[in-house]
């Protein structure tokens, strides 16, 4: 639960509402990841969800500044962590489609294997897509909707930071790092004990795998972008859903 | 205990003393070319995905999906590394 203090307490709104809001036991205990924080926005939607329209409802106040702060920390890390998986598996995708890598040892991958390669590079954003894409539902109160608000800020902060860094590690490997003056002098470097066929070998096989990152970096940009855009989405419908429905009920 | 200190139990766990050089180099590409070439890797490949998202997703634990996310990488290019290495 994002906040604590008090265990259960009865409200009387001003219109006589005598429904009982059942706030968290005991001291206040921070999200030790995105799933316990889904899971307290996901407590906290019950009890807003079962709170009367007349009823004031409980203050944003209640969702503190600390653990605000811990929600955008856990979106943040939860973001960031999956970024060693993309930066490693979409370029190795990229690569076998381009046939510079075998796929399943075969220089020459079928559609099947193709897809394959591309669900396990974005087999992250996919997983984590479908776990944030489902806090649109819990977009009710005003407490839930600091909560998720918060969440997916640290997410988006995350999840851009992330694409920032690979797309400009990415370009910077490529046009900086794997240059054919680089690779000759280094290549140069081992003339001695291999032989020229392997090393013109290598020497083909890098410059192939140059534009592999820089493909990699713009699509680790778009599937980042998208990602993020996912859960928000979620969010529209949602708000769109309740002004929807909330005309409804205004024209009847 | 004498036998365990002259240490010829050592001899005894060197395959080389069991097969031939060429046998065993064989047995280990065999293995390699069953387990990361042709169907059995895009089998376990598929498994270990969906593992991950059951893992992940529905059970809600992290370390197993990220485990069975490495092993599907492992068996997508593992044969890659090892051709890379020149073994297989």
């Amino acid at each position: 639960m994002a906040s604590g203090g008090s265990g259960s307490q009865s409200r009387g709104g001003g219109g006589g509402d005598n429904s009982t809001i059942f706030l968290s036991q005991g001291s206040y205990e921070k999200p030790k990841g995105l799933l316990q924080a889904i899971s307290d926005i996901q407590k906290q939607y019950v009890l807003e969800a079962n709170t009367s329209a007349s009823s004031p409802g409980i203050p944003e106040e209640w969702f503190t500044s600390e653990a605000r702060l811990d929600f955008w920390n856990v979106g943040f890390k939860a973001a960031i962590s999956g970024g060693i998986v993309a930066a490693i598996f979409i370029p190795l995708a990229i690569a076998a489609i381009e046939k510079n890598i075998p796929l399943f040892g075969n220089w020459t991958p079928t559609i099947f294997d193709e897809i394959l390669a591309f669900f396990l590079a974005v087999s992250f954003h996919v997983g984590m897509g479908l776990l944030l894409a489902g806090l649109g539902a819990y977009y009710v109160g005003p407490l839930t909707r600091q909560m998720i608000k918060r969440l997916l800020e640290g997410v988006a902060v995350g999840a851009l930071a992330k694409a920032a860094v690979v797309f400009l590690l990415f370009h910077f490997l490529s046009l900086k790092v794997i240059t054919p003056e680089n690779l000759t002098t280094v290549l140069w470097k081992l003339s001695a004990k291999v032989s020229y066929e392997r090393l013109n070998h290598v020497y083909q096989w890098f410059m192939a795998f140059r534009p592999v990152l820089l493909t990699s970096a713009w699509f680790v940009l778009f599937t980042n972008i998208l990602f993020v855009a996912v859960p928000y989405t979620g969010i529209g419908l949602t708000i769109y859903r309740q002004y929807r429905r909330r005309k409804e009920t205004e024209l009847i | 205990m004498g036998a365990l200190l002259d240490m010829r139990w050592l001899e005894y766990i060197n395959p080389l003393n069991h097969y031939s050089n060429e046998e065993y180099v064989h047995y280990w590409d065999a293995l390699f070319r069953t387990t990361l070439a042709g169907i059995f890797p895009r089998f376990a490949f598929v498994a270990a995905v969906i593992g991950a998202f059951w893992y992940g997703v529905r059970r809600q634990n992290w370390a197993a999906a990220r485990t069975l996310l490495f092993v599907a990488g492992l068996m997508a290019y593992g044969g890659a590394i090892l051709m890379a290495l020149g073994v297989m």
